[in-house]
């Protein structure tokens, strides 16, 4: 065998990794959002900036800071990188309308400063930046005040204890803007809140020990980095979220511009919940599928995907004014239960079902099949070997006549 | 109450078919559950992951409300199985996956998951290898009688003697204690006075709900 025949693809697990990576969004893109992000970060506080005083900071949230981005389907599509702008201040010094001006005088000097052709939009929540250059983002700011007080007595009263022991999954919540509340223009206590970095935290802790697993294979695999310690997590990809990576093209796919596709946060919470520390996509994608729909609770005939840092938020409240979404939820995990089991279970690891091609886009699978290498399957040895096996494991059965 | 079962089994159905049997779909029909399709049989040896299936079949399985109380019937319609009692195959089509009494009396667990990856898969294993080689991977049974009378004397761990069967199920079909009866092993003493210990392992070994399968099973040989 040449080195060539050992660089191929040959086993399910490594045709889901390069897929899964070609799906991901490019290093030298990620470099570019990050840049963005921190420029922008760099800009509100500066010297001059009208809200450096509140010591403005700029960080991800949602997939971007989950690690679960995807490359947008087509050509022409944005990624949107969703980010949070925190201000060390409190519900005296703002309104919610306040705050959102505050952010969106700096945020509009931002992009007339560095010629941005567009200026930033004004939305329900969020200031958005479009990038209309090579790299296609749309950069979704959300201003926002710190909340953990508020936030911590909430669940204390609400009994979610087991939130509240765990100070990470709390202490970083925020209050933010909206512009449909009733408050919007009221100096009050009373805002909408958030907890992304919260939910990031239980993220990563359903990761158990994949994170440093993973880190220690890129240690042994690129010497620029001199210890695990070195490498940033957004480097490394663990099986939870190559999974969910995978799980969300097949969603874009299956519901190319149907507004009730199942959203992301319930794919990715319910994935993570059903997530079991699995060393390979193949089986956390297994553990995912088979598990998903039993983490969909039913409260008095009202199905809740609680949001694991405020179960008081239900992910799927749009189910009970929409049943199409709670269907379209159904019938696309049925698929996915049969495209990847059509794979995993009962195809070669060089053979990719047509249905699972389609839903992971043709033009994705087409960059990964010149890498699988092509081998003769061992039918025969592999049914004597897994008989043996049933042998040894106690399993045995034998069949019978009338 | 019999829909109700029947809904909570189609769901442990589809929940355990999902994802691991792909090309299988699961529905209510006439009052049964039925499960059809394509069965795949899978390695599950890390060496053999990506070798894809080691086989399939196409099948039908019969599952009734009450399982595990009423064995599955399953039958394997235009596969290249030849249909005789050498493939464990029967005159009416359906398959010989195994004498249900002896699967029910030797696991623990009866679930529909531990039937679809025990008997289910080990029979169609078996059928793949014994179509390539000629021979069954894990032994296979007597047919009719002669294969119960085997079963069950090894899992009563008595004598191959269909009489000393009967009444050694016949004991363990009953609520104990029945220390009255005559005790099996002849010595002409009551059950209290003589192998009381032995039987009282042996009952808790054979539950009488599964005993009394295998003594209804054995009787339906003896009436023939």
């Amino acid at each position: 065998m040449n080195m060539i025949d050992d660089k191929k693809l040959k086993t399910h697990e490594e045709v889901l990794e390069a897929i899964a990576e070609a799906i991901d969004i490019p290093e030298h893109l990620d470099e570019i959002a990050r840049k963005r992000y921190a420029s922008i970060g760099d800009w509100l506080d500066r010297k001059d900036s009208s809200i450096s005083q509140y010591d403005p900071e700029i960080s991800p949230q949602g997939s971007f800071l989950l690690g679960t981005v995807i490359r947008p389907l087509g050509d022409s599509g944005n990624y949107d990188v969703d980010l949070v702008c925190t201000l060390k201040a409190t519900k005296n010094d703002f309104t919610m309308a306040e705050l959102k001006d505050a952010v969106g005088v700096e945020i509009k000097s931002y992009a007339k400063t560095n010629a941005m052709k567009k200026e930033p939009d004004d939305g329900r929540r969020c200031w958005t930046l479009e990038y209309s250059d090579s790299a296609n983002f749309h950069m979704d700011i959300l201003p926002a005040l710190p909340n953990a007080d508020s936030y911590r007595v909430m669940l204390e009263s609400r009994m979610h204890f087991s939130v509240v022991a765990n100070e990470g999954l709390w202490s970083k919540a925020i209050a933010i803007t909206d512009k449909t509340d009733p408050n919007f223009r009221v100096r009050c206590e009373d805002w909408p809140v958030s907890n992304p970095k919260g939910y990031a935290v239980w993220f990563t802790s359903r990761q158990g020990d994949a994170i440093t697993a993973r880190k220690h294979t890129v240690l042994a695999r690129e010497s620029i980095y001199a210890s695990v310690d070195e490498i940033p997590e957004y480097k490394i990809k663990t099986p939870l979220q190559r999974a969910i990576q995978l799980l969300k093209r097949h969603r874009d796919t299956t519901f190319e511009g149907d507004e009730n596709k199942p959203i992301s946060i319930i794919i990715t919470t319910l994935a993570a919940h059903c997530y079991n520390d699995e060393a390979t996509i193949s089986e956390a994608l297994e553990s995912i599928l088979k598990g998903m729909a039993n983490f969909i609770e039913d409260r008095n005939g009202e199905k809740w995907v609680a949001n694991p840092v405020n179960p008081e938020e239900n992910f799927a409240d749009k189910w009970k004014e929409d049943q199409d979404k709670e269907k379209k939820f159904y019938s696309w995990l049925d698929a996915a239960q049969r495209d990847f089991g059509e794979y995993l279970r009962a195809s070669r690891y060089s053979d990719i079902p047509d249905a699972l091609q389609e839903s992971l886009t043709k033009a994705t699978v087409a960059t990964v099949l010149p890498l699988i290498a092509v081998t003769a399957p061992a039918i025969v040895s592999s049914g004597v070997a897994e008989a043996a096996k049933i042998a040894s494991d106690g399993g045995a059965t034998q069949p019978w006549c009338k | 109450m019999r829909e109700f079962r029947l809904q909570r089994l189609l769901r442990t159905v589809r929940s355990v078919i999902a994802f691991v049997q792909p090309r299988l779909s699961a529905s209510i029909k006439n009052g049964n559950v039925i499960v059809e399709g394509r069965f795949v049989v899978t390695p599950t040896l890390a060496e053999h992951t990506s070798d894809g299936a080691i086989a399939e079949f196409s099948i039908l399985v019969v599952l009734a409300s009450s399982y595990p109380n009423i064995e599955p019937r399953v039958s394997a319609p235009g596969n290249n199985i030849p249909q005789t009692p050498a493939h464990h195959m029967n005159d009416d089509g359906s398959c010989c996956v195994v004498i249900w009494e002896e699967w029910l009396a030797t696991n623990e667990d009866n679930s529909i998951q531990a039937y679809f990856d025990g008997p289910l898969k080990n029979y169609f294993l078996g059928q793949h290898i014994k179509l390539a080689t000629g021979n069954w991977p894990f032994g296979e049974r007597n047919h009719g009688k002669e294969g119960i009378l085997d079963a069950f004397a090894e899992i009563l761990d008595c004598a191959r003697n269909e009489k000393k069967i009967e009444y050694l199920l016949r004991i363990l079909s009953k609520d104990w204690p029945r220390g009255h009866w005559i005790c099996p092993c002849k010595s002409g003493q009551i059950i209290r006075k003589c192998c009381v210990v032995d039987l009282k392992t042996l009952s808790e070994k054979i539950p009488s709900k599964i005993a009394q399968k295998m003594l209804s099973r054995l009787r339906s040989y003896i009436l023939k």
